[in-house]
């Protein structure tokens, strides 16, 4: 496979010792002819730990996650990623399989019999008490328990990176934060590496161990922060340090998008 | 919205429909005379139906067998080469105007040719029935494989998965519901399609309906030639229910069941 300027390295899986960072990206540009979406964007997360990504719309932000996913190349710069398991914002449960066999899908993909397969996604549903719902279709199942499934089967391919693209977007207020709850419990009983695309700068704020704002269009990094508010599954909106942690972020968009206002007059 | 009815009264009133036409035309006939050659009363074809039940049967067996064989070879045919079309820009290119061409062969030309290559047996009827089936579940089913969600794909290659597998576990299923709907349309054409082949003739006691209504026809027992289009019109009912219901089995995701949380 032949990129433009780039280079990109999937890492094999298992990680060796030289490998330990999950993800290194280094002066990412992204072009789409004449426009320049990414300008220089690095990027680093460690291992078992979350970074969420925010921006302005249509910075960049999927575009960035799908290149560590392997579905775009830079223009120029280097990515080294391990490989990594997408959780899209829309749950994409495949309508004809059931909730076991859709979280058994990456492991079917991946060579794996249907009986191993299925006791491996069954171990994981039982394990977050979804087991009854293991043999229900997707159009069955309510948006929450859909995005449940989608999470679980990002979890079953044992990928060490986990990219999150607005998992909760398409959700009510009140699912959302039951499942951003869920999913930090999941995180802590099987931790790993998490980078999270968002628009919601609470969401950042709550998930994130460290926060990647970008600028407007074409993005660049244009602060780093870290939120110091203990681990996530304890973390509420109201923490003095998630409060601290929101004000920055916002700080750091209003800030970029103000420089893009004086820049475009 | 429209509320849906119950099985037994959705039956009940699909029974009442034809019911209700035959009841008109019955009226019909007999208050206008009708000449009984020019358009024999219901209960004319239902006599016929009735003493003619041997001759029918042994024809209807004929025409039935050629029906579902040609819907077969055209189910197997035609979503093969949707796939080969979706998959291949090339064969897409090549055959596209060709499947839309054959379309509009009239019969008559078609059957002597297919009939001096294989004979005056089932051979060159199954064939008609199938090129006459093969458009819509080609059409169908190409449409379905080039409307599967785009996103679908591009997970399963996050997942690593290879083409083929992408064809197994997200086109193929997508596609399914739309090809037995194109061969639920299929199969309501298949008996006239039978009946057109059959004109291009037979071997002796091989005939089919569509040789009996033409013989009834020239023998002005048009009761018998009503009675022979009654059996086919029963039997693309029957066959068409036969499809929705395999689609329902082999697509259960395709019908959203009421009241599933949204």
């Amino acid at each position: 496979m032949g990129y433009p300027g780039g280079s990109v390295r999937v890492q094999s899986p298992p990680s060796g010792p030289a490998a330990a960072r999950p993800l290194t990206a280094r002066g990412i540009v992204r072009r789409f002819g004449d426009l320049a979406v990414l300008d220089g964007v690095d990027l680093d997360v460690a291992p078992h730990e979350t970074v969420a990504l925010v921006g302005p719309s249509g910075c960049g932000k999927s575009t960035l996650l799908e290149m560590v996913c392997g579905l775009q190349a830079p223009d120029a710069g280097t990515l080294d990623a391990a490989p990594a398991a997408l959780m899209p914002q829309r749950d994409l449960l495949l309508p004809w399989l059931d909730a076991r066999d859709n979280v058994a899908l990456p492991l079917r993909l991946a060579g794996s019999g249907r009986r191993e397969a299925r006791a491996a996604a069954d171990a994981l549903l039982d394990r977050v008490e979804l087991g009854r719902f293991a043999r229900s279709r997707p159009d069955e199942l309510s948006g929450g328990m859909r995005q449940r499934v989608s999470f679980l089967r990002a979890l079953a391919t044992e990928r060490e990176l986990l990219c999150l693209d607005e998992p909760f977007g398409a959700l009510d207020a009140i699912t959302r934060e039951e499942l951003r709850h869920w999913l930090a419990e999941r995180l802590e009983e099987r931790p790993r590496s998490v980078l999270l695309v968002t628009h919601d700068v609470e969401e950042a704020a709550l998930l994130g161990d460290r926060v990647i704002v970008l600028g407007p269009r074409p993005a660049g990094v244009v602060a780093r922060i870290s939120v110091d508010a203990g681990p996530a599954r304890r973390r509420e909106a109201t923490d003095p340090a998630v409060v601290d942690a929101r004000r920055r972020i916002h700080d750091a968009l209003r800030t970029a998008m103000r420089g893009d206002e004086v820049a475009a007059t | 919205m429209r509320r849906p009815l119950h099985p037994a009264v959705r039956v009940a009133l699909g029974v009442l429909g034809p019911l209700l036409l035959l009841a008109a035309w019955q009226a019909y006939v007999r208050l206008a005379d009708v000449d009984p050659i020019l358009l024999p009363a219901p209960t004319d074809v239902a006599a016929s139906l009735v003493d003619d039940r041997s001759l029918l049967w042994d024809a209807f067996v004929v025409t039935g067998q050629e029906v579902l064989l040609g819907l077969a070879t055209a189910l197997v045919l035609g979503a093969g080469l949707a796939i080969l079309m979706h998959l291949s820009a090339i064969v897409r290119a090549m055959l596209g105007p060709l499947v839309i061409g054959i379309q509009a062969v009239p019969i008559p030309v078609l059957a002597p040719v297919l009939v001096f290559w294989l004979g005056f047996g089932v051979g060159p009827k199954i064939v008609i029935v199938a090129i006459i089936c093969f458009f819509p579940v080609v059409i169908n089913t190409l449409d379905a494989l080039d409307r599967v969600d785009p996103d679908l794909g591009r997970l399963l290659q996050t997942m690593g998965a290879s083409r083929r597998q992408r064809l197994r576990w997200v086109e193929l299923p997508a596609a399914l519901p739309a090809a037995l709907s194109g061969a639920k349309v299929a199969v309501a054409i298949a008996g006239i399609a039978a009946v057109f082949a059959e004109y291009a003739g037979a071997e002796q006691g091989s005939e089919g309906l569509g040789l009996l209504i033409n013989s009834a026809r020239f023998s002005l027992a048009t009761d018998r030639a009503f009675a022979a289009v009654f059996i086919l019109a029963v039997f693309a009912v029957l066959t068409t229910g036969a499809l929705a219901l395999a689609q329902r089995l082999l697509a259960p995701w395709a019908h959203r069941r009421p009241g599933a949380p949204r």
